[in-house]
């Protein structure tokens, strides 16, 4: 009789020290967002070269977590609710890890910029990116430790504010290289940057997909967000939605 | 009963062979609209991208109910793991197809550019070897067909060309090519990058060899 209890308080043993390695995971990528932007506003060579390392070390985390998520699925034939913690928990790191590799690409970005000046305007709009960016990820962390659905549906709603903000940032770079102000190299890359920072915003709000799934059972429509690429496009030059 | 499970599971490959199909079609549409800029294309893309979408949920849902249901082991678990990760970047390379076809109305102006377009052609080419050569390896569950992949020039290596032309620019609208080559540019470059996760958890789905899910991280 005591055999399948112990087996059991194992499985929640690991259960809780997913739970509890996803949120540190997500901590450590919340951390990248402020000191990938200090790269951008401040040129410091040496925090892009620190981030750089430090993303190693989210990637080594996100793969031990998705071993041990498929050890657990084969060996201890998890009940419903548990698979779909399981499932949610492969699906985040997938959306966390992504995001570090964001702000990475936002120092390499600045780095290839470097001793560019920015007008006060597109630093205040990038500043404003990162912390919108870093709130969702936050919220999107929030919705899952409390398994908050309420929190997570609202996320969508919240993204709304970085997306202006990506529409005005470009339209700032635009006119910063029509005015003389910037070059076209760091024009691109400053594009590329606000994409960066919004497409960090789109992960947050496929968490809160994700957190609804858990606690629900059931996929919001539509639920996954155009995430995948680093890709550069604006909204400016969009005519198409991306869904 | 065991049997059925089985033919759900041989149903459930095969299903993600006809989404790659679709994806395929929308693939084919993007390098199309690359060219030639045809806006009437590229609104014929975002209808088939719906039909993509709703594969990607309803075969989610059915590798969630398969593992609810049937609690596969070994090889059967890994089939449906590695299911679920492949429609997601099947899903994500349609959702890429139309960032591609976002661009029909620059695509004129990035084409006017010779050395820009000889980049972004080399590229689409070298996408879709990838893609095909991965689409043939799950359908014939043949990793051989992935052999030749090792000695086609990897992704990485078309960024600095693109970005040295795109900085050599010096058009009244150089911001507006610029931005679109690159959307265009790093579009094809995640569907190449998506198409390698394909390739990986395939590896990983006939070999059992977990190293393959980490050669995607990065």
């Amino acid at each position: 009789m005591t055999q399948p209890t112990e087996h059991r308080r194992e499985f929640h043993r690991q259960m809780d020290e997913l739970k509890s390695d996803i949120l540190r995971l997500g901590g450590m990528v919340i951390e990248t967002i402020p000191r990938g932007t200090e790269v951008l506003l401040s040129g410091d060579l040496k925090v892009a070269k620190d981030l750089i390392a430090y993303d190693d070390q989210i990637d080594k985390l996100s793969i031990d977590i998705e071993d041990r998520v498929y050890t657990i699925m084969a060996r201890q034939a998890p009940a419903a609710g548990d698979l779909r913690h399981l499932v949610t928990i492969s699906k985040l790191v997938a959306e966390l890890e992504r995001s570090a590799d964001l702000m990475v690409n936002v120092s390499k970005a600045s780095r290839r910029m470097y001793g560019s000046a920015m007008s006060p305007r597109i630093r205040g709009v990038a500043s404003s990116m990162a912390n919108e960016a870093q709130k969702l990820m936050q919220f999107s962390l929030d919705a899952y430790a409390d398994a908050d659905e309420s929190l997570a549906a609202a996320l969508d709603d919240i993204d709304d504010a970085l997306d202006e903000l990506n529409v005005d940032m470009v339209e700032a770079v635009f006119a910063a290289h029509t005015d003389g102000s910037i070059d076209l190299q760091a024009a691109v890359q400053l594009a590329l940057v606000a994409r960066y920072y919004e497409r960090i915003g789109d992960h947050a709000v496929n968490i809160g997909h994700r957190v609804i799934y858990m606690v629900t059972g059931w996929m919001p429509e539509g639920a996954s967000r155009l995430v995948a690429g680093d890709s550069a496009d604006s909204a400016a030059v969009a005519e198409i939605p991306d869904q | 009963m065991r049997q059925g499970f089985h033919e759900e599971i041989d149903n459930l490959a095969l299903q993600v062979e006809v989404m790659s199909l679709l994806v395929r079609d929308s693939l084919g549409g993007a390098v199309e609209v690359a060219v030639s800029g045809d806006g009437a294309l590229a609104g014929r893309m975002i209808s088939a991208d719906d039909e993509i979408d709703a594969m990607h949920t309803s075969l989610t849902e059915k590798c969630i109910e398969l593992l609810v249901r049937e609690q596969p082991v070994a090889r059967d678990l890994r089939t449906v793991l590695a299911v679920m990760r492949v429609i997601d970047s099947l899903e994500r390379i349609g959702d890429l197809t139309l960032r591609v076809a976002n661009q029909a109305h620059d695509v004129d102006l990035i084409n006017r550019h010779p050395a820009v377009a000889a980049v972004l052609r080399e590229l689409e080419a070298n996408v879709i070897h990838r893609f095909d050569s991965v689409a043939a390896a799950w359908s014939s569950r043949n990793l051989d067909e992935l052999a030749d992949l090792a000695d086609t020039e990897p992704l990485d290596r078309f960024g600095p060309p693109l970005l040295r032309h795109i900085t050599e620019l010096d058009s009244a609208d150089a911001a507006r090519v610029a931005v679109a080559a690159f959307v265009v540019g790093r579009s094809f470059d995640r569907i190449g990058d998506h198409s390698m996760v394909v390739a990986n958890r395939l590896r990983f789905m006939l070999t059992g060899d977990i190293s393959f899910l980490a050669a995607e991280v990065g």
